[in-house]
């Protein structure tokens, strides 16, 4: 089980990996591995990319650690360097407003498929099929609103946190995520009536 | 205000991100609206569902071993010294030398009352030894001139 830091043993734990200690970056990375890369996940819609991403993440969060100036502002400062690796990489690929979910790619359902052992096989394919139009909802999304509607909704960050990490106002934030709420139901409405 | 300036005050509030007099005045309008409380119900059973495991990935065992690989120093590679030395290096070596001299002197007044020949002998090899310890970690630096010297401008 990763350990949850204190902010007072975040700060530490942090001045130490700055001073070069491999065992305390590896433990900020335990701490800090399972979110970063499901945050990934979700953007970039790809299991595969995200553990790229998330490899890529750390190495560079590993580089510029020094530069960090305040230690107590890491996990944002993390959020939004996985992020910027997400949207580089978009770029690079010219996948900018749609992200496909790659035909190829055997991640996240597969994962899933035993992780839900009280459904019967009937609810479980439902319960699979939700999950995948819940992922097309937010490939759908722009990233603009997939960001907020991630970081608020799936990792229950506060709305304060989430300006820190994008950047934007208040205002923006909560209006961007009551939009990407609108999708999401909008997707589950479209599956769910056709299914009816 | 219209329903859908509520909705989004609802979905903030799902969120957590509402004050207490804010909170108030959504449950007033929800009182009088049957359209948002459906909104309310749709939009409490999806933030849930979303925040449950079932949303979870596990990143693969290996992961750590190869961001490892690329972070660990190489053998013998000189490490890069902490950001603060780095920034003033002249700090660096004066604590360095401040260290030292505190040791000298914790031992001078440690052995005060029993100083003897031999320990005369080593206090004179400590004189004798270079202010700045032969590491190439402080040669590195290339502090030039006396580290102790404040009225010199930083660097």
């Amino acid at each position: 089980m990763p350990k949850e830091f204190n902010p007072q043993q975040l700060r530490k734990v942090v001045e130490r990996a700055q001073g070069g200690s491999i065992e305390d970056f590896q433990r900020l990375y335990e701490s800090f591995a399972k979110p970063i890369f499901n945050f990934i996940w979700r953007l970039s819609g790809s299991s595969q990319e995200a553990e790229d991403l998330t490899q890529e993440t750390f190495v560079k969060v590993h580089s510029e650690l020094p530069r960090l100036c305040d230690p107590a502002q890491f996990k944002y400062w993390l959020y939004r360097i996985a992020r910027n690796e997400v949207y580089q990489k978009l770029r690079r690929e010219q996948r900018t407003a749609m992200v496909s979910i790659d035909d190829e790619d055997t991640g996240y359902y597969e994962f899933l498929e035993d992780e839900t052992p009280g459904l019967n096989p009937e609810q479980a394919v439902l319960s699979g099929e939700l999950r995948s139009v819940v992922q097309r909802a937010l490939d759908a999304m722009t990233p603009k609103y997939r960001d907020v509607f991630v970081l608020a909704v799936f990792h229950r960050f506060s709305y304060e946190d989430i300006t820190r990490i994008v950047g934007r106002s208040l205002l923006s934030v909560k209006t961007d995520i009551y939009r990407a709420r609108l999708i999401v139901k909008d997707h589950l409405n479209e599956y769910l009536q056709r299914k009816s | 205000m219209t329903c859908r300036e509520w909705r989004i005050q609802i979905s903030s509030d799902l969120d957590g991100a509402l004050s207490e007099r804010e909170r108030r005045e959504v449950r007033l309008h929800l009182d009088d609206c049957e359209s948002c409380r459906g909104f309310v119900r749709q939009q409490q059973r999806l933030t849930s569902w979303l925040a449950s495991d079932e949303f979870q990935l596990e990143p693969p065992q290996r992961l750590w071993a190869e961001i490892e690989a690329r972070i660990a120093p190489a053998p013998g590679r000189v490490l890069r010294p902490p950001q603060w030395i780095a920034a003033r290096p002249r700090a660096g070596l004066a604590a360095a030398a401040c260290l030292l001299l505190a040791i000298i002197s914790g031992s001078l007044f440690w052995n005060s009352g029993r100083i003897d020949a031999e320990a005369q002998r080593d206090i004179a090899a400590y004189e004798m030894m270079p202010q700045v310890p032969e590491n190439p970690f402080f040669e590195s630096l290339a502090v030039e001139g006396n580290p102790f010297d404040d009225t010199r401008s930083p660097q």
